[in-house]
């Protein structure tokens, strides 16, 4: 009886560490840190880059960066696109990689 | 990877016509995976996670990894901020660029807008501007490919014509320039912005076609005169031909002048001349031609000002301003006008000549154009070469023959001759038999040391053809080099005098450092091209307006303690060279020795003399202008950063100024002191007064009055005066002129400024006669005073002993005494009602390097 309560806290404490470990928003996103990372802006254009670094004004930097429009490409480096004017925000899918 | 495998088995055996479908498939496949590394399945929207996620970061947290800092957090550009982004296109600039039409058959006044704003844009890129400001901006220049028609001049409108043999002929001059800025003489950001951009130019079109293309351009509009046409076209085919003739020459002058063509033909510099001086009356002829402005008509989307989307860019580049059309000519003429100074350059034999023309091109006002500069420079050193004809070395040898004489390099030349020259050398000058061994190691040892000055020497050549704040940067920098050169130049005087002399014990190396004995013949010239630099350092600063007005008098005062050295330096070396004037005449002709027919002793103590009476007037002058501007800081007319500007508010806050004073107080004076002459204070010799010097060196001052002082400045202006006539009298070399007029002009703004001053009855004034240290404490009385104004009074209820009370009082009443006597020095200096200014000389095109002080009565307010 006593080692089946024992049992039972411990399945407490379990149940609480994995509901701790449920990874927040915040944390999934920082799993994307240093992959490439595609906005596409207010102006039609994209810019296709290593996530670096996002605030919560939603405003991200990208590193490596080359901005893409219909006819052209062209390397731009490290920009920060203002979370105002972004439009889409696509990263790469980790299942692939 | 699976693919990888089945490739390396298909390899492994013969492959059939199935295997080879499926090859090529997959060969597609990767082709439209190099276009896009990912498809639309690799790609995830995360909208709504970053949604999400930055809800839960607070403000002001940053999801980063740890390897990015915040420092490259701020070199990134903000996207979709019209400053930063150059890839954003507004509405208008789209509707902008869809007007653009590269088929599209243009007018001869739509033909000669473009080659109008062509120019502005040439000229402004020569004015340090990128391509992508200017040229890259015409969409005619950055075709990917001239049609064939325009090349073969068959084309039928003057798009193919006209417009573009100009565009190609442009190119090719731009070429022609970029090969001259890619020498290493000029510097990114600061000269030319470089870029990352493609830079063709054209080249693939052969010089020769250029000019047929330029030929025909000119048949057709001359066609287009001779028949009855559209008035307004005609004017503007006329104005086109002008264009045309212009580009011709430009182009055949940028090939004349060249480095390579000089290298190649040296004789030619005159045809190369010839063709600018054509070149130059063809501009001036077509500058002076009036345009009607409503004659070009614009070609809607022709100029594309976003074009730097389409290059890669890391950072924005500094907006420019194209130069109107007036300002274009002005630069394009004055950018000729320098390109004339390439045969002054050239035609130099001197060293000392060379010295002065570089000399005045570095104070040129303006600054010549990025080309003229790295142009300069290329000629004056350049694959081993002085002015595309004499080897480092000899150049080196020469100029230090030109400066010490040529006794001692009779001596070392005589040294590799034949048997009788040395016994010639036996009897001569140096009295003792010279052992071999040490003449052969002396001539090796002189060699090595020409080495190493020549490249010094070049160095401080080539640093007068950059622009003028790098110019003072590098020399200062260089004179730890030079002071470093010194120390191996004494060795190798000291061990000559000893192997030349056959001498050998303690009495001879005394003998050998002491300069009575040993003329030193190297490290002399090493010293004196340093305080050359020294000085060029000092004026440089002056002419740049580094230094405050409170820093003058110390400036000045070094100036001219370089300057007293400098004329004892070469009073010594003048008078070396007259002790061996005539010895050795039976060693070798002259012809061949370093120093050439220039090099004779007589020519040496000329050029010597010159030196000595610059030198003497300058000192002159720097004292002068050292007392002046120490008396304007002690009438209070230049204002230090701890003598509070006359009523400021922080004369009535006591408190804010108390602190103040404590700041400024004597150590932290003596450490901005030390910072202002760290440079020199590293020399060593001669080596800035320490601050407690320069305050002993003071307070002697302050001990003659101001009318002393003025009456002084003005006899030591004469005597510089004086001195400077006399040597403009002589006979001299070439740039002897320019390098007098710049200190003969500041020497008599100076002397009129004076004579006005003196004429005021300023130095009547009380004010002007009293004592310096006396009024320094007025001054400091007054300061303190208002200081102390509104601090709180000493409580009355306090017990104070009648002793102490009668002290006090007569402590206040001798205080009360000496502020009546400081508001009355105060009231008699404000009655002078001066205003004092300095500014930098500037005459002839040139920025002299003195100040210019004005006084001025006071306007009543």
């Amino acid at each position: 009886m006593q080692a089946q309560l024992v049992c039972d806290d411990h399945a407490a404490a379990i149940d609480q560490a994995t509901s701790r470990a449920v990874p927040s928003a915040k944390e999934k996103l920082r799993a994307y840190l240093n992959h490439r990372m595609r906005i596409s802006c207010d102006d039609s254009r994209q810019f296709t880059g290593i996530f670096k670094c996002v605030d919560n004004s939603k405003n991200i930097i990208l590193s490596d960066t080359t901005e893409t429009r219909q006819d052209s490409q062209r390397y731009v480096g490290m920009i920060m696109v203002p979370g105002g004017h972004i439009r889409q925000i696509l990263v790469e899918n980790l299942e692939y990689v | 990877m699976s693919r990888h495998q089945d490739n390396s088995r298909h390899g492994a055996q013969p492959a059939g016509d199935a295997e080879l479908a499926e090859l090529a498939e997959l060969a597609d496949q990767q082709l439209q995976l190099s276009a896009d590394s990912y498809d639309s399945d690799q790609w995830l929207d995360i909208g709504p996670l970053l949604a999400q996620a930055v809800d839960e970061l607070a403000v002001g947290e940053l999801l980063r990894p740890a390897s990015l800092t915040y420092y490259d957090m701020l070199t990134s550009v903000e996207v979709m901020e019209p400053r930063l982004d150059m890839g954003m296109l507004s509405a208008c600039d789209l509707r902008e660029i869809a007007k653009w039409d590269v088929e599209r058959e243009l007018s001869l006044r739509q033909t000669l807008w473009v080659v109008e704003e062509l120019f502005r844009c040439e000229i402004t890129w020569h004015s340090s501007a990128s391509l992508l400001q200017t040229m890259y901006m015409c969409n005619y220049f950055t075709v990917d490919d001239v049609p064939a028609a325009a090349v073969a001049g068959e084309g039928c409108g003057p798009r193919d014509r006209v417009l573009f043999p100009l565009v190609v002929a442009l190119a090719h001059c731009c070429r022609a320039v970029w090969i001259e800025y890619l020498r290493e003489n000029l510097f990114s950001e600061e000269d030319v912005h470089f870029g990352s951009q493609p830079v063709e130019f054209f080249g693939h079109i052969a010089r020769e076609d250029v000019v047929r293309m330029l030929a025909s351009a000119r048949a057709y509009l001359e066609d287009v005169l001779a028949a009855d046409g559209d008035i307004e076209e005609r004017a503007a085919a006329k104005a086109l031909l002008g264009h045309i003739e212009l580009r011709s020459r430009w182009l055949r002058v940028l090939a004349d002048l060249s480095l390579e063509y000089l290298a190649e033909d040296p004789g030619a510099l005159d045809r190369g001349m010839a063709e600018l001086a054509g070149l130059q009356q063809c501009h001036r002829a077509f500058a002076a031609l009036e345009l009607d402005p409503e004659l070009p008509a614009p070609v809607p989307g022709c100029f594309d000002p976003k074009c730097m989307r389409k290059y890669p860019s890391m950072a924005p580049i500094k907006p420019r301003p194209l130069l109107s059309r007036a300002q274009s000519h002005a630069a394009f003429s004055g950018m000729l006008d320098d390109l004339a100074l390439v045969r002054h350059l050239l035609q130099a034999t001197a060293v000392e000549s060379l010295v002065n023309f570089l000399g005045s091109f570095s104070r040129r006002q303006p600054t010549p154009l990025p080309f003229v500069r790295s142009l300069v420079a290329s000629v004056l050193s350049s694959n081993g070469l002085v002015l595309l004809r004499e080897p480092l070395v000899a150049f080196v040898q020469r100029a230090i023959a030109e400066t010490s004489g040529r006794y001692v390099w009779h001596v070392i030349e005589g040294i590799e001759d034949s048997a009788a020259v040395m016994q010639a050398l036996r009897r001569g000058a140096v009295g003792s038999p010279v052992l071999l061994d040490d003449a052969h190691a002396a001539r090796a040892r002189v060699d090595a040391f020409s080495q190493e000055a020549a490249r010094h020497l070049v160095d401080w050549f080539r640093t007068m053809c950059q622009n003028a704040p790098r110019q003072r940067r590098i020399g200062v920098k260089y004179l730890a080099s030079w002071d470093a050169l010194q120390g191996d130049a004494e060795e190798l005087d000291t061990w000559l005098y000893l192997a030349l002399a056959a001498k050998r014990g303690a009495e001879a190396e005394q003998e050998a450092n002491d300069p009575s004995c040993n003329p030193f013949w190297f490290s002399s010239w090493v010293y004196h091209v340093k305080l050359a630099l020294i000085e060029g350092a000092l004026l440089g600063g002056v002419r740049m307006g580094v230094y405050l007005d409170y820093e003058l008098p110390q400036v000045y005062g070094y100036a001219a303690q370089v300057f007293q050295a400098h004329h004892d330096h070469l009073d010594r070396m003048a008078a070396m060279t007259a002790a061996r004037r005539g010895q050795n005449p039976a060693l070798r002709a002259a012809a061949g020795s370093p120093g050439g027919d220039d090099g004779d002793d007589d020519a040496c103590l000329a050029r010597v003399g010159r030196w000595l009476r610059l030198v003497e007037a300058q000192n002159y002058l720097a004292t002068a202008l050292w007392l002046v501007s120490h008396a304007c800081e002690r009438l209070g007319l230049v204002r230090a950063p701890w003598w509070p500007r006359r009523g400021s508010a922080g004369l009535s806050a006591g408190g804010a100024l108390a602190a103040w004073l404590a700041q400024e107080a004597d150590e932290a004076r003596a450490t901005r002191y030390a910072l202002r002459f760290r440079a020199f204070s590293r020399l060593n010799s001669p080596t800035p007064l320490t601050y407690a010097g320069w305050a002993t060196t003071l307070a002697q001052l302050d001990e003659s009055l101001l009318a002393d002082l003025f009456t002084h400045a003005a006899r030591l202006l004469a005597k510089a005066r004086d001195v400077l006539d006399r040597a403009g009298r002589e006979p001299a070399v070439a740039g002897w002129d320019e390098v007098c007029q710049g200190a003969r002009y500041a020497v008599v703004v100076n002397s009129v400024a004076l004579a006005k001053l003196q004429a005021a009855g300023v130095c009547r004034s009380a004010a002007a006669l009293v004592p310096g240290s006396q009024a320094a404490a007025y001054r400091r009385l007054l300061v303190e005073g208002c200081a102390n104004a509104e601090e709180p009074e000493r409580s009355a209820e306090q017990p104070v002993s009648k002793a102490k009370a009668k002290r006090d009082r007569k402590r206040r009443r001798q205080e009360q005494d000496l502020a009546l006597a400081a508001k009355e020095w105060q009231a008699a200096a404000d009655a002078l009602r001066i205003d004092a200014s300095s500014r930098c000389c500037e005459t002839g095109g040139h920025v002299v390097a003195w100040s210019q002080f004005s006084f001025e009565k006071k306007k009543k307010e």
